[in-house]
Protein backbone atom coordinates (compact mmCIF):
# COMPACT_ATOMS: atom_id res chain seq x y z
CA UNK A 1 0.00 0.00 0.00
CA UNK A 2 1.34 3.39 -0.93
CA UNK A 3 0.70 6.60 0.88
CA UNK A 4 -0.22 9.81 -0.89
CA UNK A 5 2.60 12.31 -1.09
CA UNK A 6 0.47 15.41 -1.64
CA UNK A 7 0.95 18.02 1.04
CA UNK A 8 -2.41 18.84 2.55
CA UNK A 9 -3.41 22.41 3.23
CA UNK A 10 -6.39 23.67 5.18
CA UNK A 11 -8.95 25.92 3.57
CA UNK A 12 -9.04 29.28 5.39
CA UNK A 13 -12.82 29.39 4.86
CA UNK A 14 -14.20 26.01 5.84
CA UNK A 15 -11.14 24.29 7.29
CA UNK A 16 -11.44 21.38 4.85
CA UNK A 17 -8.20 19.69 3.77
CA UNK A 18 -7.23 20.60 0.22
CA UNK A 19 -4.27 19.58 -1.94
CA UNK A 20 -3.55 23.04 -3.26
CA UNK A 21 -4.93 26.55 -2.99
CA UNK A 22 -7.65 27.10 -5.62
CA UNK A 23 -6.67 30.72 -6.08
CA UNK A 24 -2.90 30.68 -6.66
CA UNK A 25 -2.27 26.92 -6.96
CA UNK A 26 0.98 27.41 -5.09
CA UNK A 27 2.07 24.94 -2.41
CA UNK A 28 2.22 26.24 1.17
CA UNK A 29 -0.05 29.20 0.41
CA UNK A 30 -0.63 31.01 3.73
CA UNK A 31 -4.19 31.92 2.65
CA UNK A 32 -5.06 28.57 1.03
CA UNK A 33 -8.71 28.40 0.04
CA UNK A 34 -10.89 25.70 -1.52
CA UNK A 35 -12.77 26.22 -4.78
CA UNK A 36 -16.15 26.50 -3.05
CA UNK A 37 -15.05 29.13 -0.55
CA UNK A 38 -13.18 31.08 -3.24
CA UNK A 39 -16.27 31.15 -5.46
CA UNK A 40 -18.34 32.43 -2.55
CA UNK A 41 -15.70 34.99 -1.53
CA UNK A 42 -15.70 36.44 -5.04
CA UNK A 43 -19.50 36.16 -5.19
CA UNK A 44 -19.21 33.92 -8.23
CA UNK A 45 -21.68 31.66 -6.47
CA UNK A 46 -23.88 31.89 -3.40
CA UNK A 47 -24.52 29.36 -0.69
CA UNK A 48 -27.93 27.85 -1.41
CA UNK A 49 -30.57 27.79 1.30
CA UNK A 50 -31.24 24.43 2.89
CA UNK A 51 -32.96 22.26 0.30
CA UNK A 52 -35.61 20.77 2.58
CA UNK A 53 -36.37 23.37 5.21
CA UNK A 54 -39.21 23.00 7.66
CA UNK B 1 -22.80 39.21 -16.93
CA UNK B 2 -21.00 35.86 -16.92
CA UNK B 3 -20.70 36.12 -20.72
CA UNK B 4 -18.85 39.42 -20.45
CA UNK B 5 -21.60 41.39 -22.17
CA UNK B 6 -22.34 45.05 -21.35
CA UNK B 7 -24.55 45.73 -18.34
CA UNK B 8 -26.95 48.49 -17.39
CA UNK B 9 -28.42 49.95 -14.21
CA UNK B 10 -26.96 51.98 -11.36
CA UNK B 11 -24.38 49.34 -10.46
CA UNK B 12 -23.12 49.12 -14.04
CA UNK B 13 -21.02 52.26 -13.63
CA UNK B 14 -18.58 50.46 -11.33
CA UNK B 15 -15.89 48.72 -13.40
CA UNK B 16 -15.56 44.99 -12.93
CA UNK B 17 -12.93 42.39 -13.72
CA UNK B 18 -14.13 41.98 -17.31
CA UNK B 19 -13.97 45.72 -17.99
CA UNK B 20 -10.35 46.00 -16.91
CA UNK B 21 -9.07 42.71 -18.31
CA UNK B 22 -6.58 43.30 -21.10
CA UNK B 23 -8.10 41.90 -24.27
CA UNK B 24 -4.82 42.22 -26.16
CA UNK B 25 -3.03 39.57 -24.10
CA UNK B 26 -0.94 37.30 -26.34
CA UNK B 27 -2.42 33.85 -26.89
CA UNK B 28 -0.89 30.65 -28.20
CA UNK B 29 -1.74 27.04 -28.95
CA UNK B 30 -0.61 23.84 -27.28
CA UNK B 31 1.74 22.76 -30.08
CA UNK B 32 3.80 25.94 -30.33
CA UNK B 33 7.33 26.21 -28.98
CA UNK B 34 7.93 28.16 -25.80
CA UNK B 35 10.72 30.25 -27.33
CA UNK B 36 8.48 31.42 -30.18
CA UNK B 37 5.68 32.39 -27.81
CA UNK B 38 8.07 34.16 -25.43
CA UNK B 39 9.57 36.30 -28.20
CA UNK B 40 6.11 37.13 -29.55
CA UNK B 41 4.89 38.12 -26.07
CA UNK B 42 8.01 40.19 -25.34
CA UNK B 43 7.66 41.99 -28.67
CA UNK B 44 4.18 43.06 -27.59
CA UNK B 45 5.45 44.16 -24.16
CA UNK B 46 4.06 41.20 -22.22
CA UNK B 47 5.61 38.75 -19.81
CA UNK B 48 2.59 36.44 -19.85
CA UNK B 49 0.54 34.56 -22.42
CA UNK B 50 -2.66 32.54 -22.33
CA UNK B 51 -2.91 29.09 -23.93
CA UNK B 52 -6.19 28.70 -25.78
CA UNK B 53 -7.77 26.46 -28.39
CA UNK B 54 -9.33 27.64 -31.65
CA UNK B 55 -12.52 28.64 -29.78
CA UNK B 56 -10.48 30.68 -27.27
CA UNK B 57 -11.21 28.27 -24.45
CA UNK B 58 -8.43 28.62 -21.87
CA UNK B 59 -6.20 25.56 -21.49
CA UNK B 60 -3.30 27.06 -19.60
CA UNK B 61 -1.34 30.08 -18.54
CA UNK B 62 2.26 31.14 -19.05
CA UNK B 63 3.44 33.64 -16.46
CA UNK B 64 7.02 34.97 -16.53
CA UNK B 65 8.26 31.93 -14.58
CA UNK B 66 6.91 29.52 -17.21
CA UNK B 67 8.06 31.73 -20.11
CA UNK B 68 11.63 31.52 -18.79
CA UNK B 69 11.72 27.75 -19.35
CA UNK B 70 13.46 25.80 -22.12
CA UNK B 71 12.65 27.61 -25.40
CA UNK B 72 12.48 24.29 -27.28
CA UNK B 73 9.80 22.94 -24.98
CA UNK B 74 6.26 22.62 -26.31
CA UNK B 75 3.65 24.84 -24.69
CA UNK B 76 1.63 21.85 -23.50
CA UNK B 77 4.61 20.79 -21.34
CA UNK B 78 5.63 24.28 -20.22
CA UNK B 79 2.28 25.80 -19.35
CA UNK B 80 0.51 25.97 -16.02
CA UNK B 81 -2.46 23.75 -16.95
CA UNK B 82 -6.05 24.52 -15.98
CA UNK B 83 -5.38 27.80 -14.19
CA UNK B 84 -7.95 29.31 -11.84
CA UNK B 85 -10.11 31.63 -13.88
CA UNK B 86 -12.47 34.36 -12.77
CA UNK B 87 -15.75 35.64 -14.16
CA UNK B 88 -16.06 39.10 -15.74
CA UNK B 89 -18.63 40.28 -13.19
CA UNK B 90 -16.39 39.90 -10.12
CA UNK B 91 -15.96 43.28 -8.44
CA UNK B 92 -12.55 44.94 -8.51
CA UNK B 93 -12.47 45.17 -4.74
CA UNK B 94 -12.84 41.40 -4.38
CA UNK B 95 -10.39 40.69 -7.20
CA UNK B 96 -7.75 42.96 -5.68
CA UNK B 97 -8.21 41.36 -2.29
CA UNK B 98 -7.70 37.87 -3.76
CA UNK B 99 -4.78 38.92 -5.96
CA UNK B 100 -2.92 40.62 -3.10
CA UNK B 101 -3.60 37.78 -0.65
CA UNK B 102 -2.32 35.19 -3.12
CA UNK B 103 0.42 37.32 -4.73
CA UNK B 104 -1.11 37.00 -8.20
CA UNK B 105 0.33 39.49 -10.67
CA UNK B 106 -2.33 38.58 -13.19
CA UNK B 107 -5.44 36.45 -13.48
CA UNK B 108 -7.30 35.13 -16.52
CA UNK B 109 -10.88 36.31 -16.89
CA UNK B 110 -13.16 33.94 -18.77
CA UNK B 111 -16.83 33.53 -19.53
CA UNK B 112 -18.68 30.78 -17.70
CA UNK B 113 -18.00 28.45 -20.65
CA UNK B 114 -14.27 29.01 -20.34
CA UNK B 115 -13.66 31.43 -23.22
CA UNK B 116 -10.98 34.02 -22.66
CA UNK B 117 -12.15 37.58 -22.02
CA UNK B 118 -8.70 38.91 -21.14
CA UNK B 119 -5.92 38.96 -18.59
CA UNK B 120 -6.46 41.09 -15.51
CA UNK B 121 -3.32 42.75 -14.12
CA UNK B 122 -3.03 43.49 -10.43
CA UNK B 123 -1.48 46.88 -11.24
CA UNK B 124 -4.53 47.83 -13.34
CA UNK B 125 -6.92 46.83 -10.56
CA UNK B 126 -4.96 48.75 -7.92
CA UNK B 127 -4.87 51.86 -10.15
CA UNK B 128 -8.62 51.66 -10.85
CA UNK B 129 -9.42 51.24 -7.16
CA UNK B 130 -7.28 54.26 -6.34
CA UNK B 131 -9.16 56.28 -8.97
CA UNK B 132 -12.56 55.23 -7.55
CA UNK B 133 -11.69 56.59 -4.07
Amino acid sequence: MTEGTAVKEKCKGCGREIEVCSCCEEPHCPAAICFGCLSQELKQTYRQPHAHGG
Amino acid sequence: MAAGLPTEGTNAQHPRAGDLARKDVPTCGLTEKLGDVKSRAKAQGWDAAVVVNEERVVFGLLRSKELDGDPEQLIEKAMRPGPSTYRPYVSLHEMLHAMVDHKLVNAPITTSDGRLVGLLLQTDVAAAMEKEK
